[in-house]
C-alpha cells in the first residue's frame, strides 16, 4: 500500500503499542500489515468486539485502541 | 458394546473423556495425547496476542483433528469480563459453546458462584451453549440448569491439583438431581478416579493436568480413555449394593462333621499336638 504523504497517516494503539497506518486502512488490512493470521483472532476496537464479517468494511479510527486476542492452550 | 452417546445441547459424543490443552511440553505432545485419549471435546483459553512473539496456531491442528472446541473464560474475574471473553472466543473459534469459569482467587482457583450464575444467565440469553465450572454445589447446579445451561461442570478438587475426588457426597447429589449432563471437572489425578467418577453416574469427566503432567502423556491419555469407558460401562451394568455386614458368597455349611474330619488322623493329627500349637 502506498502512502502519499505524512498527513495521510493515522495513529493507533494496538495491544499497547503505537502504530501508524494510512488513513482508510480497514481492520483486515491492519492485520495484514501486522502479519497476523486473521483466521484465529478476535478483534476489539475501542472496547467493542468487532465481528470478523465486518473487518473488511470498517476503517481504523484515528487513535483507536485496538486489542487482538488469540487462542492459547488451557484447561 | 451398547449404543451410549452423550448428548450436550445439539451435539453428540462417543467419548465421555473431555480433555484440556494446557501444560503440555509441546503442541505435538498435546495433539498426540488428545488423539490417544479419543476425546472429542477439548478446552482452549483466550489471551491477548503478544505482537512481538506472535501467537502459536494451535487451533488449526485441533480443527484438523476433528475435535470440538470448548473455549473457556479463564482469567475473567467477574460476570462482565466472562461475557466479554465468551464473545471474543465466539469470534475467534467460531463456536457458541463456552466453558464458563470465573475464579478471581489465584491461590485456590475456587469458582465464584454469584458471578458464575449471573454470567450464565446473560450468556444463555445471548444464545451461548454454556457449560459452567462450579464448586460441587447441588443448589447452584440446579440454579444454573434453570437459567439454561447445557451441562454443569462441578469440581472434584482444586484445578490442577491431581488431588482426586474430594466432593463425593455433593457430586452424588448433583448427579441424582440433574436434568442436564454432569461433567466432573478439575482435580481428577488418576485413571482410577476417572473410573470412579463415571461409576458414580457422571456423564463425562474433564482431565488436563493428570495427562499433561505425566512422564508419558500419550500413554496416560490412553489409560484415562480406558478408565473412563470402563467406569461408564460399570455404571450401566449396575454396581452391586454396598452393605456394612459381610454377605457370604460361598455356602457357610458344606456338611462337614467330626466323623469326616477324623477319618485320616495321619493328615491332621498334628493339629491336636500341644507342641504344634505352642502349648
Amino acid at each position: 500500500m502506498s502512502v502519499s504523504n505524512e498527513s495521510a497517516l493515522i495513529a493507533l494503539h494496538v495491544n499497547d503499542s503505537r502504530h501508524q497506518v494510512p488513513q482508510g486502512t480497514t481492520l483486515s488490512e491492519l492485520l495484514a500489515i501486522l502479519a497476523i493470521d486473521s483466521d484465529s483472532v478476535a478483534l476489539v476496537s475501542n472496547g467493542q468486539v468487532i465481528p470478523k464479517s465486518q473487518w473488511q468494511n470498517i476503517a481504523c479510527e484515528p487513535n483507536a485502541h485496538i486489542e487482538l486476542f488469540g487462542a492459547v492452550a488451557g484447561g | 458394546m451398547m449404543q451410549d452417546k452423550l448428548v450436550i445441547a445439539d451435539h453428540s459424543f462417543d467419548s465421555r473423556l473431555f480433555t484440556g490443552t494446557g501444560k503440555f511440553n509441546s503442541a505435538k505432545t498435546m495433539l498426540d495425547s488428545i488423539k490417544a485419549s479419543g476425546s472429542q471435546l477439548v478446552t482452549m483459553a483466550v489471551k491477548r496476542i503478544d505482537l512481538q512473539t506472535g501467537s502459536d496456531d494451535i487451533l488449526q491442528p485441533l480443527v484438523d483433528a476433528n475435535v470440538k472446541l470448548l473455549p473457556n473464560t479463564s482469567g475473567a474475574r467477574d460476570a462482565k469480563e466472562a461475557v466479554f471473553v465468551a464473545q471474543l472466543a465466539r469470534e475467534m473459534m467460531q463456536t457458541n459453546w463456552v466453558k464458563l469459569e470465573i475464579h478471581p482467587d489465584p491461590k485456590y482457583l475456587m469458582p465464584d458462584p454469584v458471578e458464575t450464575l449471573l454470567a450464565a444467565k446473560m450468556l444463555c440469553e445471548q444464545g451461548f451453549v454454556v457449560l459452567p465450572y462450579v464448586h460441587a454445589d447441588p443448589v447452584l447446579c440446579r440454579r444454573l440448569e434453570e437459567v439454561g445451561c447445557a451441562a454443569v461442570m462441578p469440581l472434584a478438587g482444586p484445578i490442577g491439583s491431581n488431588s482426586g475426588i474430594q466432593t463425593t457426597a455433593f457430586l452424588e447429589m448433583i448427579i441424582e438431581q440433574a436434568n442436564v449432563p454432569v461433567v466432573i471437572d478439575a482435580g481428577i489425578g488418576r485413571p482410577s478416579q476417572a473410573a470412579l467418577a463415571m461409576e458414580m453416574g457422571a456423564d463425562a469427566v474433564l482431565v488436563n493436568t493428570a495427562i499433561a503432567s505425566s512422564a508419558l502423556p500419550v500413554e496416560m491419555a490412553r489409560c484415562f480413555a480406558t478408565a473412563t469407558d470402563c467406569g461408564r460401562q460399570a455404571y450401566l451394568a449396575g454396581l452391586g449394593q454396598v452393605t456394612k455386614q459381610a454377605q457370604h458368597t460361598s455356602p457357610l455349611d458344606i456338611g462337614l462333621s467330626q466323623s469326616v474330619i477324623n477319618q485320616d488322623s495321619s493328615l491332621t493329627g498334628f493339629l491336636d499336638d500341644p507342641a504344634f500349637r505352642g502349648r
